[in-house]
């Protein structure tokens, strides 16, 4: 992205350096920013925790995906004049096409499951007809944008018309009277298909008259699939949500800096709970801290916290150190001050005011470059009085 | 075409996938003639080790070709933010740039 922005809008010839582990990305981000003809190259992954030595021999190597040595095509990229033969292979107009060719029902049906438009249920095919029986229960024109979708704010919004959101209302099995309501959902840009990595799944509470009038549940087993509109409404927010807004595919995940605050707190936000954290970002020991007090606070009561690759503590390059062991700047340092807080309940200090990781911190557990950290009430209550008894009987 | 009245009859049915957004083409910059004496420089995106990486790629070109002039350069913050200032400053200056590793 930023070599795309200093080549086009800055005018700087530039080439972009990415490891190979990149390369769909790349390839996708250079088309959809309008420059197909952006000039990279690419070297081994990973980078991190190589040597100097192997990192020289990377930049002496040839790039893993074209065969080719890395620094001709880096001074390539800077010198060889752009060809724009590439640029035109993009179609830069609307390209999703209206109808999708005509087959029969079965290889239909395969077709829409492959190309992941289902809930990889089979779904009612969105024939002519069928569109247009729900059309008719709308005022508004087929053609008409009825709003914008997209699974994440790191995404760019899709568009889509009236008539798209009664196809996925058709596959669903949704009767035409339900569309108004159905319409409603798409156009409120909400997508049910939000980009997380739990299981999660979006609530509509719907008022008005027209749950009685299309006969909804909203009684006993509301939430159950014993009632049509109910169930099929939901199908439908469900398939237009993943459709509309360009695809929805599993394992798609948050990319962002372990150390942006802000990205952190959207992240939080979108997948709504933090159980688990495994941090195995950059295992620099400022990044580490940084995200220790950006996510502990955050993660759920009850929580688990895990910290990988801990030797970092202790290598200079990652701004660790062998010799100055307690050093709270470190990894390793820094945990070692939380350790007697599990116990603050023991100190023998009046008043004394326990911090907020003492007061949620309940385990500490320390392995070969790992450490676990559980999260909870630390309130079980002092020793002292019972350890005193027994002392005196004794 | 039939409305799939048996398993062979042929249906004609809409594709239920929204519109992508709309793509602009961007121009690119004017490719140098030949970097003979001129200013790159390496834009480090602090991520991971790209810094380290780049000291590499520093070092090629004072191995292979002396006369280019080379500039390491951190990103003003996270990779993920723009950096108009960092940008500005390499457009007044400099004759291209290398960004790695890139994300």
């Amino acid at each position: 992205m930023h070599a795309i922005a200093l080549d086009s809008k800055y005018g700087v010839p530039t080439v972009a350096i990415h490891t190979n582990a990149f390369e769909k990305a790349v390839q996708s981000v250079t088309r959809m920013h309008g420059m197909p003809e952006a000039r990279y190259t690419f070297v081994p992954q990973p980078v991190m925790g190589k040597t100097v030595e192997q990192l020289r021999a990377y930049v002496e190597g040839k790039s893993p995906i074209s065969g080719r040595p890395v620094m001709q095509e880096v001074i390539e990229g800077l010198t060889r004049p752009a060809e724009g033969d590439r640029i035109k292979e993009i179609k830069f107009e609307r390209s999703t096409p209206r109808l999708v060719d005509s087959d029969t029902d079965e290889n239909l049906q395969r077709l829409f499951l492959e190309n992941n438009w289902t809930d990889k249920l089979p779904i009612v095919l969105p024939t002519e007809r069928k569109v247009r029986e729900m059309l008719a229960h709308t005022s508004r024109k087929p053609d008409e944008v009825a709003g914008h979708m997209r699974s994440n704010q790191f995404r760019q919004y899709w568009e889509f018309t009236v008539e798209k959101v009664a196809v996925n209302a058709v596959m669903a099995g949704a009767r035409p009277e339900y569309f108004p309501l159905i319409l409603a959902l798409a156009s409120s840009g909400v997508s049910a298909r939000g980009s997380t990595t739990s299981s999660m799944a979006a609530m509509v509470v719907v008022n008005g008259p027209i749950r009685n009038e299309i006969g909804m549940n909203s009684g006993t087993g509301a939430m159950a699939p014993y009632n049509h509109a109910n169930a099929t409404i939901g199908r439908a927010y469900g398939l237009l949500s993943q459709n509309l807004q360009g695809g929805s595919v599993p394992g798609e995940t948050f990319m962002g800096s372990q150390v942006d605050e802000q990205f952190l707190e959207e992240l939080v936000r979108t997948i709504g709970r933090l159980d688990i954290v495994i941090d195995d970002g950059s295992h620099l020991n400022h990044h580490v801290l940084r995200t220790f007090e950006l996510l502990f606070p955050r993660l759920s009561q009850d929580g688990i916290y895990v910290i990988e690759d801990t030797q970092t503590s202790y290598w200079c390059t990652y701004g660790g150190s062998s010799t100055e062991l307690d050093r709270v700047d470190t990894v390793m340092g820094f945990l070692k001050t939380l350790v007697d807080g599990v116990n603050y309940e023991e100190f023998e200090a009046e008043h004394y005011g326990p911090s907020y990781y003492e007061q949620n911190i309940v385990a500490i557990h320390f392995y070969h470059n790992l450490v676990f950290i559980q999260k909870g009430l630390n309130k079980e209550g002092s020793n002292r009085k019972e350890i005193g008894a027994i002392a005196r009987l004794t | 075409m039939a409305d799939g009245i048996n398993g062979t009859d042929k249906i004609s049915v809409l594709n239920p996938v929204g519109f992508p957004p709309k793509i602009s083409p961007k121009p690119m910059a004017p490719r140098l003639e030949s970097l003979d004496g001129k200013t790159l420089y390496l834009v480090d995106p602090r991520f991971d080790d790209s810094g380290l990486f780049l000291r590499q790629v520093q070092d090629w070109f004072a191995d292979h070709m002396p006369s280019v002039t080379i500039k390491l350069v951190e990103m003003s913050s996270v990779y993920t933010k723009d950096d108009p200032k960092t940008w500005e400053m390499i457009k007044a200056n400099g004759d291209g740039a290398i960004i790695g590793v890139g994300h």
